[in-house]
């Protein structure tokens, strides 16, 4: 009796390998993360290290001979950095947001605090790198020191600003704020790296105790929803807000981000560089598996729109005139249609990539009936 | 049989053990609810954090308490869920959790489950039934005394509601995304595929389908295969896996043993008694001679007719409406449509002053919970409700004229995005109710998603 049970039971397991072996093996998503790490995330965030590290070398010449063509140099500098900062926004997890790293506020602050910053300059403490790292986050990182570079009415203006009494703390503020870039830019890539504190490690263990999220599936599902708020913050704070959309109809264009530099645009395309970068799996010459294979795993034709909806998106925002802060006024119909066409890639995400990938279907206790 | 043989028959005595453990289940299991609740801060999060609430329509006075009284009240039905577990003032206790209960799923139309209204409906009908007069602390106190019986009709109450369930449930699944696109269960059961040994079966479509028929036939069938003595063992089992497997597969809650618990009602009515042995007092058999019928026990039969009347015509009032009710969710709550749908949603609303013609985009996102939104977007009744929301909160702001519409996308059981809602369509002049919602776009069937 117990030497037939057994045999049965070996006849089954056998029969049941068999069976599942005829069937495709399903998409490999810890795959995905690994390489999202290691081919997308990690090797921008060192591209920005590098960059950032250029800044700061950059602030350090304009500091010591402040002329137009050095503050020119760190203009252009800035915004080399600023690309590659914001092609990570997608990004906005883990070290980016969570203790105890919480990067991405200290790197980023968005609007700047102008009046914070003015105290700070006409302080008579000497603004040191150090003294900037313990400085709140509403007057450090890229968006306060292009409030300080940068001038809407052009370099002169800006320069004149170094160059009026009270220049010498302006560009201590400068090459402090730069040094404390360059410092959270190392740290964001070793919270990501094997060899730092692995936070793609981590990634990788999610479901083990410790892990920042429950399952693989939780980790992946918070890529695509990252890459649903993006769209969505972009839509609504970077063209719907300076576009009036939420006052009646009133252009803001004071609500467009990165206005000294008139780089908003830019931004907003590096954004959507970057969600791009995420799906493809891609970063400069690096190719990895993106959240692309995943969606095409389930669904070549969901995959082929959202691909036509992300270059069409951008399309739309690239026929917008420079600046946004001007177009939002003189060139509404322009920003509107990129919205329109950024509300588009936000329901593409929204509701059918993550249909089709169900994995993004995240249940609660109360879903299911 | 005439009808007063009939009376005669559901009046004739059986063992109360049966329906005694059905009680003390109910109450463990509500107690084990209302803890969970309160430790999964779920209080918080769905009735103290909320700005906006998405009431019934009829019971738009129903607000959560202010201040600490959710606690309190949630503290308050865990006492009375105790009560009715050890069977001590079952009647008042069942009473007043049903109102307890019923209260916080009146508060908000996002928190809508089948099986809590399946347990609001229980705790009522309950009310009527002699819970205590077996396996109860108010016997062992001598509170109850007489012999463990209970007039038939008292278990066939309970298995007709539990039955009904079931009997509707599967019928309901008697519809072409359940049958021939083994929707939603295909785009549930991917989300497993990185499971260990089964997750590239559950993959595959074939799986799906298998499971999407065996699960119709399950609830049009389990009941009568749990009523028949000899089929009964497997049919159990059955229970038990089906749930097993739904509670692995889909984390729904205490569900999956609420309804394994509630399986035991088909059961003999002395069941019980195989592992506590025999009551004190023997069971009368039925009399031959009709005892004289008071006007209460009448008045207690009509309303037991009214109530199963309803209960069987009800969930079909969605024939009234016409198109997909999964779509559209026109009687689709309250009509045991148990996990018939999977929708993802993305809405926006559009106020304009019709005065001046100024207009805000407004993103739900900002003024509801995660989960309101996510259930609104879906939910055309409940975007209706947040348009009027807007229509008030910007009357209070000083545009007492405004028209909102809705720029809503969803998509049904894996297939492509879809309007939802006419965008052309002012939603403050539409009223909420029973009228049909004409200004839902109807359901394209459109291509599958996924392959």
């Amino acid at each position: 009796m117990r030497t037939s049970l057994l045999a049965f039971l070996v006849v089954a397991v056998l029969a049941a390998t068999q069976l599942t072996s005829c069937f495709s093996e399903p998409f490999d998503r810890e795959a995905m993360l690994e390489s999202l790490g290691t081919d997308v995330i990690i090797p921008t965030y060192a591209a920005f290290e590098d960059q950032a590290a250029a800044l700061s070398d950059s602030a350090e010449a304009f500091c010591s001979a402040r002329t137009s063509s050095r503050l020119g140099e760190l203009q252009e500098q800035w915004k080399k950095a600023r690309v590659l900062w914001k092609q990570m926004d997608v990004v906005n997890f883990g070290p980016y947001m969570d203790q105890p790293w919480r990067l991405g506020p200290k790197i980023d602050f968005w609007p700047v605090r102008e009046d914070t910053v003015e105290e700070n300059l006409s302080s008579d403490e000497p603004l040191t790198a150090e003294q900037v790292s313990m400085l709140g986050t509403s007057s450090r990182g890229l968006a306060t020191m292009e409030y300080l570079i940068f001038d809407p009415e052009g370099l002169g203006v800006a320069l004149e600003k170094f160059e009026e009494s009270g220049g010498e703390q302006r560009c201590e503020y400068t090459r402090s704020l730069a040094e404390d870039l360059e410092a959270n830019a190392q740290a964001m890539v070793r919270a990501w790296s094997p060899d730092g504190d692995d936070y793609l490690g981590g990634l990788l263990n999610s479901g083990e105790p410790g892990a920042p999220f429950m399952s693989i599936r939780d980790a992946s599902n918070e890529i695509v929803n990252r890459m649903l708020f993006l769209t969505e913050n972009i839509m609504r704070l970077k063209l719907g807000k300076p576009l009036g959309l939420e006052s009646g109809g009133e252009p803001r264009p004071e609500q467009v981000e990165s206005r000294y530099s008139d780089h908003s645009i830019e931004d907003i395309l590096a954004n959507l560089h970057g969600l791009e970068n995420l799906y493809r799996g891609r970063f400069a010459e690096k190719r990895g598996i993106g959240v692309q294979l995943w969606v095409r795993w389930y669904s070549p034709d969901v995959d082929a729109e959202m691909l036509a909806t992300i270059l069409r998106t951008r399309w739309a925002v690239e026929e917008i005139p420079e600046p946004l802060s001007q177009a939002v006024i003189h060139n509404p119909d322009a920003v509107q249609a990129a919205y329109d066409q950024m509300r588009e890639l936000r329901n593409m995400i929204g509701v059918d990539v993550i249909n089709a990938l169900a994995g993004s279907v995240t249940f609660n206790d109360t879903d299911g009936d | 049989m005439g009808t007063d043989r009939l009376i005669e028959k559901l009046r004739a005595p059986i063992d109360g053990a049966s329906l005694g453990v059905f009680g003390a289940g109910y109450g463990l299991m509500m107690l084990v609810s209302v803890v969970r609740f309160w430790a999964k801060g779920w209080i918080e999060e769905i009735y103290l954090v909320p700005r906006v609430f998405f009431p019934y329509w009829g019971f738009e006075w129903v607000q959560p308490w202010p201040g600490v009284g959710m606690y309190v009240h949630f503290a308050l039905l865990g006492v009375l869920a105790a009560l009715i577990m050890v069977g001590l003032w079952s009647r008042p206790a069942l009473l007043l959790f049903f109102l307890g209960f019923t209260y916080v799923e009146l508060i908000d139309r996002t928190t809508y489950l089948n099986h809590y209204y399946l347990i609001s409906i229980l705790a009522l009908l309950m009310v009527f039934l002699p819970v205590e007069r077996s396996f109860s602390l108010s016997r062992a106190l001598g509170r109850t005394t007489g012999p463990e019986t209970i007039p038939r009709w008292s278990l066939y109450a309970v298995r007709m509601q539990v039955g009904l369930v079931y009997v509707t449930a599967g019928l309901a699944k008697l519809r072409a995304d359940w049958l021939f696109r083994a929707e939603p269960l295909h785009s549930w059961l991917t989300v497993h595929a990185d499971m260990p040994l089964v997750g590239t079966l559950l993959a595959q479509r074939s799986t799906a389908f298998a499971m999407s028929w065996a699960g119709a036939f399950f609830d049009l069938f389990v009941v009568a295969f749990l009523l028949y003595r000899p089929t009964r063992p497997f049919a159990y089992a059955a229970v038990v896996l089906f749930h097993t497997i739904t509670g692995i597969l889909f984390p729904i809650g205490v569900f999956p043993i609420v309804m394994a618990l509630s399986a035991t009602i088909f059961f003999e009515p002395d069941w019980p008694r195989r592992f506590t042995g025999p009551p004190k007092d023997a069971v009368p058999q039925v009399s031959d001679e009709p005892a004289p019928l008071s006007s209460m026990h009448k008045l207690g039969f009509v309303l037991l007719t009214v109530h199963f009347v309803f209960q069987l015509v009800f969930p079909w009032r969605q024939f009234l409406y016409p198109g997909n009710p999964c779509w559209t969710e026109q009687g689709f709550r309250f009509a045991w449509h148990v996990m018939l749908i999977e929708k993802t949603g993305q809405v926006d609303f559009r106020v304009v002053d019709n005065q001046d013609g100024k207009n805000w985009v407004v993103y739900p996102r900002e003024h509801l919970s995660a989960f309101q939104h996510r259930m609104m977007s879906t939910q055309p009744d409940m975007i209706l409700s947040f348009a009027h929301h807007l229509q008030e909160e910007w009357s209070e702001k000083g545009y007492p004229d405004v028209s909102v519409y809705a720029d809503a996308w969803a998509s049904l059981n894996g297939r492509r995005r879809q309007r939802l809602i006419d965008p052309e369509v002012d939603l403050t002049q539409e009223r909420e109710g029973w009228k049909h919602k004409d200004w839902i776009v109807p359901l394209q069937d459109s291509a599958q998603v996924r392959r």
